[in-house]
């Protein structure tokens, strides 16, 4: 035997659109219906998969950055780009991705931190270097 | 830095290309994403994708630099995928029989019918292919309110319909989807 209930009604209490009275007459119905009851455990179950963010992932593929050119070589009026700058561009790129590698290396980072500060301290000591050169020049000549 | 859409339009009067390099990147993950659960296959999604940012870039330099560009975003890509599906003889005679119900059922039991993947209760494939059998309008509903959070009003005004045909649109996407996904057994109620 089917219940006259508004199914509607059940989705509405999920949602929480539902308008209180309805709400009240919702709750005492279900009290007593078993089949209504059941479709509301049904209806959870539904709403639970569809909040689930991990059901809707999406792979986006490398495609979509192709398409771009696609695209923007139909649209008019533009800057054209020179194929130098394109072809630069698509080596950034391998770069990149045939680097991505290292963010996960342990060590990785440390070893850039320790690069960078040595290239800071070489001019440094380049000068230091330089001025005692010119230092011993001197004194050959004086001699 | 982060440039606001309407420094994307201040741009636009400067340097076009720029411009509409800076809405590719920042949208083109909306847009795929959005058509992807609509037309369920890479390359449709894709081809979705190329037309809404066609139209958005013939259009970008008459809009205003106070407009908010990401409703209008939704609305072209909302239309492309209807379209889409009505363009595609194949999809639309899918969409028919989804109509009279039973068959749309006997057509997915009987795919889902081997051992192992009886077992292999995936309900994220199963749902996804639950969503692709629903008719355009419920699919499109049922996408913008769970995928993309949206409010039912905000729906409403994007799909240009009335708000209580959204909601019956809704109503009776998830309640195909509920008998859908409890003829696949992925739950089990009892009582």
């Amino acid at each position: 035997m089917s219940c006259k209930l508004n199914a509607e009604l059940l989705q509405e209490l999920l949602e929480g659109t539902i308008d209180p009275v309805e709400r009240i007459f919702v709750e005492e119905h279900l009290k007593t219906c078993h089949q209504c009851r059941k479709d509301l455990t049904e209806f959870k179950l539904l709403f639970w998969e569809l909040e689930d963010k991990f059901n809707f992932e999406v792979y986006i593929p490398e495609e979509l950055n192709q398409l771009k050119n696609v695209i923007f070589d139909k649209v008019d009026g533009l800057t054209p780009v020179s194929p130098s700058k394109m072809i630069m561009e698509q080596q950034k790129s391998v770069v990149k991705k045939s680097s991505t590698f290292l963010d996960f290396v342990p060590g990785v980072k440390e070893t850039e931190k320790i690069l960078k500060n040595g290239a800071k301290a070489t001019p440094k000591a380049l000068v230091k270097a330089s001025r005692s050169v010119i230092r011993g020049a001197k004194i050959l000549l004086a001699r | 830095m982060v440039v606001s859409d309407s420094g994307i339009l201040k741009i636009h009067n400067k340097d076009k290309r720029q411009a509409l390099e800076l809405l590719y990147e920042r949208y083109k993950k909306y847009v795929y994403t959005i058509a992807f659960h609509y037309v369920g296959t890479k390359e449709d999604a894709l081809d979705i994708t190329q037309e809404v940012f066609l139209k958005l870039f013939k259009v970008v330099g008459e809009l205003k630099d106070e407009f908010s560009l990401l409703p209008y975003i939704k609305k072209i890509t909302i239309n492309k995928c209807l379209n889409h599906i009505r363009d595609r003889k194949e999809a639309v005679s899918l969409n028919k029989t989804t109509e009279e119900g039973e068959e749309m059922h006997c057509f997915l039991a009987s795919e889902e019918n081997t051992e192992n993947s009886v077992h292999y209760r995936d309900t994220r494939r199963i749902l996804e292919k639950a969503i692709q059998t629903l008719p355009s309008l419920e699919k499109m509903a049922i996408i913008l309110r769970h995928v993309n959070g949206m409010k039912y009003e905000e729906i409403a005004k994007t799909m240009n319909l009335p708000l209580g045909t959204v909601k019956t649109y809704l109503y009776r996407g998830r309640n195909y989807l509920k008998e859908l996904l409890k003829n696949q057994g992925i739950w089990e109620v009892s009582g």
